[in-house]
């Protein structure tokens, strides 16, 4: 302190007094008396406090002065703080008063500016909570970390089975065999039965068997009951909180019997937690494995079981994985291989069969598997980062249309930049007050964005299939991430002008020289073409996956889709089976009924195959559904070769018919008349050669199916009702009539067979409309920076247009002088955006085992859409400017 | 115009008596010889500033010397709006104290000491 020549005035530079120079004030406070000295009125107080300071030194000694000294100054501090704070919120207040003139003055250009921000950051909020539930997924289980699922990989006579399933002695033998193993559990899924308890009947899908442990391995809170005699007695069950308020109301459901399909009486003897949105499994019934005699089953050929594995803690789960194949496969596939096949291990390998166990995270599984038989539709991985990349892109083409018009404004407010810094405006209270400006705007755009996601929520909920909510409080990352986001955008947009504009020299900008134009337009340029390149992209994803649902809707699926009724579990009609669908046959508009144990959007059954004449190891695995002689005609399929089953006698019972694709298969070259004999040893004759068919995604190509016939007295239980001169909705109550006559008070459960076969399709669709809403808010938060951005580019040539207008250019040579520059940026943008865009949704394609054609069209479309939401947007702003009398615009200088 | 406070008035009387040449450390010393209280610089130039803000005094910038590290004083004169401030106080004050004797001081009518 003592060498800054501003606090010292030498005593006798000044005065000349021979006085000696009076002792120094305590360093530290006294150089924090000067530091804060400009906060105090008079604005120096240290002359004061220096002079009695000099004073008591004299006085009373230089310890009580120094003692003194301080105590004033700690009594100063509250003066201080006090004007501290005042002086930043008149600062503040200002900021904000000029902040809200300039919004008032350019009412457009605060309007664009928020909505565009608001619209991007509704946008990634909604996005980011999507990402976020997809990531969640089976989290919630304590032991997540520690428990798989086992899968199985089987290669045989090259058809590929695939699936997160494993045989029914998995279970078992893993907490047998292996120490590593700390627990394995089994669920199954097995029809759906219709329940009843009293006068209330329901059916119901989530119906899982599931064995004891597996309450030890996921968390399954119970709310009533004892886990740990939970699914142990055959004739038992567990059901969540909203299956017993459903059941049971207010009734104390542990000891209640529900009755399932009036067959079988389940005691309840627990009641658990509902199982979370985020799972890849959701039950209302847990019902002990014991019940069904298929689960001691020692099959190890068969998969059907999915089995999760809790593991000790700090199992190398590959390695294990490699062991247990080995051990297993020894022990005990092989000798189901020898007994189903007729090979040894050995020959099975050398004949080129695979057969390989692995294992999956289980918090893996909603994303990242996708084979046969998944338990519930999952969730794609490319998706997530497709949507999060999405998100980021609209969240910065928002931000980027705010510094971009921003920029534009450059030359706008630089005028009041200089007239700012000549009256004496810091620089840094220049920062301040755009920084203020940027930031006001930004929180206003994400206050605005929540009441906008609000509103979108439900409508995005039922596309996206979910039941998001905006977290306020249970995430508590979300309010601070809120804050954040307002003032990241508000930062970043608003930093570059900031620092830009204050930096304007007055002289300069004040006799209307250069404002640094050239590096702002560079700047401007780049940021639309961004954003447009992000459009097309989006444009092009959207009509991309539209045209693969139109392929896939447009497609032959081999089958008829509309005007089919399908009645389920009409094998409870039993012996009125028959008669129920005489009836229905007679009614007028119906044009067939037919009787199947499964149709075409369910996991159908599969077996093994061969010809006779083929040596055992030519097995081959077939779908296969069992049918009565009408099926054909009643989803209206076409046959190959052949014939399909008959009446009256509803042909010999060994006669069945194959796909085209199962003859292939079989490697049969005239199907008709030959022999098959399946892995149980049965023979049958082939019939009839029917047209293949998808029966299931257009995910996998099209796989080989075997009909087998009904006996004539059906038991199937599906009854499909195809319609000719009816409408589906007007039939159903007649429908529902002959079906109590005949089922008395078995519920009636009817589906329209096109709803059930679209829930195939669902997932792409689901993306379909995900991808349209998303394109959509690009588009149009990408041409409301646009518009704003010609509204200004055009303001700021306003004199220009006006003197080319008194020089003679025609209002269509301005459009097209300015349409030039616009159009540059649109090309840029199609040549960065439609290579990309390609590549993309090329890979979202090769997906799919039938697909459209990725056609010139679909760019040639999205690159018209944007180059006509471009022009229009631009044209009218340029329009507007040329139309203007050049007297009104010249008049001022 | 709104009444100044007690501690404003006291402020305002010394800087009308010093004549022009009023700064911080005049004023406080003043105070002192008449109440025999040390008021610390902070209670005066909370006051001092909002007398100024008021328009009461006015500030102007005196010498440095050098027991105050060659700092400027900052002095104070009293304005005519001051002096009215002042005037008109001692008038409400004149008629408040005006049935007050030393009888009715000294307690005889509440009864107090």
């Amino acid at each position: 302190m003592a060498e800054d020549p501003g606090c010292i005035n030498v005593p006798g530079e000044s005065t000349g007094l021979s006085q000696p120079a009076p002792p120094w004030p305590p360093r530290g406070a006294a150089w924090l008396a000067g530091r804060l000295s400009r906060f105090v009125d008079p604005e120096d107080p240290l002359g004061d406090l220096h002079e009695v300071y000099a004073h008591l030194a004299v006085t009373s000694g230089a310890r009580r002065a120094r003692a003194w000294y301080r105590i004033q100054l700690l009594l100063l501090l509250p003066l201080i703080l006090k004007n501290l704070i005042y002086w930043s919120i008149m600062m503040w207040k200002n900021y904000l008063k000029i902040t809200w003139r300039t919004m008032c003055r350019r009412k457009g250009y605060t309007f664009i500016n928020i909505i565009g921000l608001a619209l991007g950051v509704a946008c990634f909020v909604l996005i980011g909570l999507y990402v976020q539930d997809e990531l969640s997924y089976d989290r919630y289980h304590t032991q997540a970390d520690r428990i798989q699922r086992v899968g199985v990989r089987v290669m045989n006579q090259g058809v590929l089975f695939h699936a997160g399933q494993a045989a029914a002695p998995m279970a078992a033998a893993l907490r047998r065999d292996y120490p590593e193993v700390e627990s394995a559990a089994r669920i199954f899924r097995a029809g759906a039965p219709v329940l009843r308890y009293k006068d209330r009947v329901f059916s119901e899908e989530r119906w899982f068997y599931a064995d004891p442990e597996i309450l030890d391995i996921f968390t399954i809170p119970f709310r009533r009951g004892e886990p740990e005699e939970a699914l142990i007695r055959p004739g038992t069950l567990v059901l969540t909180e909203s299956m017993a308020r459903k059941y049971f109301g207010d009734e104390n459901p542990l000891g209640k019997t529900l009755r399932a399909d009036n067959r079988r009486d389940y005691e309840v003897t627990g009641v658990v937690a509902d199982v979370p949105a985020n799972s890849h499994v959701h039950y209302d019934f847990l019902v002990p494995m014991k019940s069904i005699a298929y689960a001691e089953s020692d099959n190890w050929i068969s998969h059907n079981f999915y089995t999760y594995v809790l593991f000790r803690p700090g199992v190398d789960v590959t390695d294990f994985c490699g062991r247990m194949q080995a051990d297993v496969i020894r022990k005990y596939v092989g000798p189901g291989l020898k007994g189903a096949l007729g090979l040894t291990t050995e020959e099975f390998f050398a004949a080129g069969g695979e057969f390989d166990y692995f294992f999956q995270p289980l918090t893996d599984i909603h994303l990242g598997s996708h084979l046969e038989k998944e338990l519930e539709p999952n969730g794609h991985e490319v998706y997530v980062y497709l949507f999060s990349v999405i998100a980021l892109a609209i969240l910065l083409i928002a931000g980027v249309n705010f510094v971009n018009l921003a920029t534009a404004r450059a030359t706008d407010r630089a005028r009041e930049v200089g007239v700012r810094k000549t009256i004496g405006s810091r620089r840094d209270q220049l920062v301040g007050q755009f920084l203020c400006e940027a930031l006001l705007l930004s929180s206003l755009a994400v206050l605005l964005a929540l009441p906008l996601v609000h509103l979108v929520l439900p409508g995005f909920n039922q596309l996206a299939g979910k039941i998001l909510h905006v977290p306020y409080l249970d995430n508590p990352v979300f309010i601070p991430f809120l804050v954040g986001l307002a003032l990241f955008v508000g930062l970043l947009a608003g930093l570059y002008p900031a620092f830009r504009l204050s930096a304007f020299r007055p002289v300069s900008v004040l006799r209307g020289g250069t404002t640094g134009e050239g590096a702002t337009s560079r700047l401007r340029g780049v940021l639309v073409v961004f954003q447009f390149a992000v459009s097309l992209v989006l444009i092009v994803g959207t009509l991309v996956v539209y045209s693969q649902l139109a392929f896939i809707q447009d497609r032959n699926l081999g089958f008829e889709r509309e005007q089919i009724v399908v009645v389920r579990k009409a094998d409870d009609l039993g012996g009125s089976l028959v008669p129920f669908m005489n009836e229905v046959a007679a009614l007028p508009g119906v044009a067939a009924v037919s009787n199947s144990s499964d149709i075409m959007g369910e996991n159908l059954g599969d077996t093994l195959y061969r010809p006779l004449d083929r040596p055992a190891d030519h097995l081959k695995l077939i779908r296969h559904l069992w049918v009565d002689p009408s099926f054909a005609e009643a989803y209206g399929m076409q046959m190959a070769d052949g014939r399909f089953f008959i009446r009256p006698d509803q042909d010999a019972r060994q006669a069945v018919v194959i796909t085209e694709t199962a003859a292939r298969n079989l490697e049969l070259d005239a199907a008709v008349g030959e022999q098959l004999i399946s892995m149980e040893g049965k023979t049958y004759t082939v019939v009839g050669v029917i047209r293949d068919f998808h029966f299931e995604s257009l995910h996998q190509p099209i796989r080989p199916v075997l009909f087998r016939v009904l006996s004539p007295d059906g038991g199937g239980k599906f009854v499909s009702v195809r319609l000719d001169s009816v409408g589906m909705r007007e039939i159903l109550p007649r429908l529902e009539n002959l079906w109590r006559k005949h089922a008395g008070g078995q519920a009636f459960e009817y589906e329209f067979f096109d709803d059930h076969f679209a829930r195939v399709f669902l997932s792409e669709e689901r993306t379909g409309r995900v991808f349209l809403i998303f394109s959509i808010l690009a588009v149009g938060i990408a041409s409301l920076g646009l518009l704003g951005l010609a509204a200004f580019m055009t303001r700021q040539r306003t004199r220009e247009i006006g003197i080319r207008r008194v020089l003679g250019a025609t209002t269509r040579e301005i459009w097209w002088l300015f349409l030039r520059l616009f159009g540059r940026w649109l090309g840029l943008a199609a040549l960065i955006g439609i290579p990309l865009a390609w590549w993309i949704m090329d890979r979202w394609l090769e997906d799919f085992a039938y697909r459209t054609r990725l056609g010139v069209g679909v760019f040639g479309a999205a690159l018209l859409l944007v180059v006509l939401v471009a022009l229009v947007t631009v044209s009218l702003q340029i329009l507007r400017a040329a139309r203007v009398r050049p007297v009104d615009t010249l008049r001022c200088e | 115009m709104k009444l100044v406070t007690r501690n404003e008035e006291m402020i305002l009387l010394a800087v009308l008596r010093q004549d022009g040449q009023a700064y911080g450390v005049s004023i406080r010393e003043m105070i002192q010889q008449v109440t025999g209280e040390e008021w610390s610089f902070a209670s005066i130039y909370e006051p001092l500033a909002k007398l100024a803000r008021n328009g009461l005094v006015e500030k102007y910038r005196g010498d440095a010397t050098p027991e105050r590290g060659g700092r400027h004083k900052v002095l104070y004169r009293i304005t005519p709006a001051g002096r009215a401030a002042l005037a008109e106080l001692q008038m409400i004050q004149r008629e408040m104290w005006a049935d007050v004797g030393a009888e009715r001081l000294t307690g005889r009518e509440t009864g107090e000491t």
